[in-house]
């Protein structure tokens, strides 16, 4: 039997060990570790406050006071980009705490309990029917725009994979002995499912963590440059580049940097991902290598 | 399905706000929107309103748009033939850029040119398909003139006329999904490269074409198509943004307007098409891989 302790201490081992051993992670980290760093640090490396305008200092190039130039009403681009770390992260982080929350207690209910697996699975594949992305899109238009909003919208459009994939864990380890010997030992049902069962699923769910992270900051970006996510005057990367797609022409570097920005953070997941795959499945790291 | 109507119809029911009063504006007196509320049957209760909603979407009457007033099945198929376009075409540059260069990794394994292929999947697979969209009209459609980036010619004006419009948003939709695709391809590839089959071929002396094309790839198809039609079912999708980027007037971008516009009857038509879409692809895909390997039986 394994307890969430031990699973910690292992986990704590071999982390230790894939640091040393797999670059992967060790890039995948470092720049995740930057990425947040900045956003943590937001407002002590910004030079600028990134809602103050300027409109004598519009649509300026990169310089030395604004590295990355400054937008159409003259607010910091750096800043902005900064603080949209911010925010990106923390609409990440929360999708994908409350993607874990929803999805696991769906996916250990559905897993656990044979009769409420079919209604449960059936409602989670009809969501699955639907590209994610339109899901959210079309939740944040009955919800309004707001920071709450697209993280709500996001984690409901991600909640059926996290779901199914967990119930598909959940039903391999319930037919674990140690999980029939704690439930013949008479440990109450919600104790078997969150000790004995919850910490023996819980690979496949850090894995699928990282990708639902990633894919939370990329589809806020276009919920957002869509101009259906987050209010524009909230710097996000997505709200920068929506703003600056109508001077993309004259001001090329409004939408360069934020974009940027993007991709070195879903880079840096992904990575992590794989890593943690690699590290995690063992049978998957034959394959992989 | 029918969870997929459902929420279409929650969707416009769970909003705050009445439908009735918004439609009208501020202007209107509580008499008018409460004859418009017993014209729209908004008072009756609501299990009423949905399944006379789910009888009428059944019989092909989708309500008409708040905005324009036109019936939103013709406001759809209007607008389906560029998302059509869009779609196929992207899937056409993801594949043909995701199999050959996802074979070559596996056939060079661990050489450069893998690591180089890998890397080059990797960052593409984090870059946003709009940004490359945005900076590929910045570069190749302004900066070089090359080709058009917004905008469309339907199917009538002429193949290559039409098809100029599709490149760059094809490109931004599929370059992302190759990425997923040469590492699929990569990995289930390396998986049959060494089985015994693929070592007796060899020792037949069949070319080293034969032995790839045929007997490898063809033995690596279902775990390739899968993922092939995940991608086509996401580009479906994909194409709110895309439209959006390169202006073309398709279904995609009906939805967001109609997101902006709150135009409910339209997005929920917009919303049971691309389900519709997304069903029909994923069993297209589950009837190819009987094609593909006959022992898959049903």
């Amino acid at each position: 039997m394994t307890t969430l302790a031990d699973m910690l201490r292992e986990f704590r081992k071999s982390a230790a060990k894939a640091w040393r051993r797999n670059p992967i992670i060790r890039i995948g980290t470092i720049i995740f570790v930057v990425v947040l760093l900045v956003a943590v640090l937001a407002p002590y490396i910004s030079q600028h406050d990134p809602l103050k305008m300027n409109p004598l200092n519009r649509l300026k190039g990169p310089s030395r006071a604004n590295w990355f130039g400054t937008d159409e009403l003259g607010r910091d681009v750096f800043s902005r980009v900064v603080f949209g770390a911010r925010t990106s992260l923390q609409v990440g982080l929360s999708v994908v705490f409350l993607t874990i929350l929803m999805g696991a207690i769906i996916g250990l209910l559905a897993g656990f309990f044979k009769k409420l697996d079919g209604p449960i699975m059936r409602i989670m594949d009809g969501f699955l029917a639907m590209p994610s992305e339109l899901v959210a899109i079309s939740l944040m238009a009955s919800l309004g725009p707001s920071v709450n909003n697209v993280i709500l919208a996001l984690s409901i459009a991600h909640v059926p994979r996290m779901a199914r994939l967990l119930r598909s864990s959940v039903l391999v380890v319930r037919e674990m002995n140690y999980v029939e010997a704690a439930e013949a030992l008479g440990v109450p049902v919600p104790r078997v499912l969150l000790k004995h069962v919850l910490p023996n699923c819980l690979s496949p769910l850090i894995v699928q963590a990282t990708s639902t992270f990633a894919f939370a900051v990329l589809s806020e970006a276009s919920l957002s440059f869509l101009g259906v996510g987050l209010p524009p005057y909230v710097p996000s990367w997505g709200t920068i580049l929506s703003g600056g797609r109508q001077f993309m022409m004259q001001a090329p570097w409004i939408t360069m940097f934020p974009g940027m920005s993007i991709i070195l953070t879903v880079l840096s997941l992904n990575l992590l991902g794989d890593g943690l795959r690699d590290l995690l499945d063992p049978k998957l790291r034959k394959i992989a290598s | 399905m029918l969870v997929v109507a459902t929420f279409a119809f929650l969707l416009v029911h769970l909003v705050p706000g009445d439908p009735a009063s918004m439609i009208l504006g501020d202007m209107a007196t509580v008499e008018d929107v409460e004859r418009l509320r017993e014209e729209m049957h908004l008072n009756a209760p609501l299990i009423v309103q949905y399944i006379t909603w789910l009888g009428r979407v059944v019989r092909g009457n989708w309500g008409n748009s708040l905005y324009s007033q036109q019936p939103v099945l013709a406001m759809l198929a209007e607008r389906a033939q560029p998302t059509l376009i869009l779609s196929v075409s992207s899937l056409f540059v993801a594949v043909l850029l995701g199999i050959p260069t996802g074979v070559l990794a596996a056939v060079r394994r661990g050489t450069k040119i893998d690591a180089a292929i890998l890397s080059v999947a990797m960052f593409g697979a984090a870059i946003p398909g709009f940004w490359l969209g945005l900076v590929m009209i910045m570069y190749i459609g302004v900066g070089l003139g090359w080709l058009p980036t917004s905008g469309y010619q339907p199917l009538s004006t002429g193949f290559f006329n039409t098809m100029q419009y599709f490149v760059l948003p094809a490109i931004a939709l599929g370059f992302p999904h190759s990425a997923l695709i040469i590492r699929v391809v990569r990995s289930t590839m390396l998986d049959v490269l060494n089985t015994d089959f693929v070592r007796t071929a060899r020792a037949k002396g069949l070319s080293k074409f034969m032995v790839i094309g045929k007997h490898a790839l063809r033995n690596s198809l279902i775990p390739i198509l899968t993922v092939i039609g995940m991608s086509f079912a996401t580009m479906v999708a994909g194409t709110v943004v895309t439209e959006t980027v390169f202006s073309i007037p398709g279904m995609g971008r009906l939805v967001v307007t109609s997101v902006m516009r709150r135009d409910y009857p339209v997005l929920q038509g917009s919303i049971l098409i691309v389900a519709a879409i997304y069903v029909i692809v994923n069993l297209v895909i589950d009837l190819l891989y009987v094609w593909v390997d006959p022992r898959v039986k049903y």
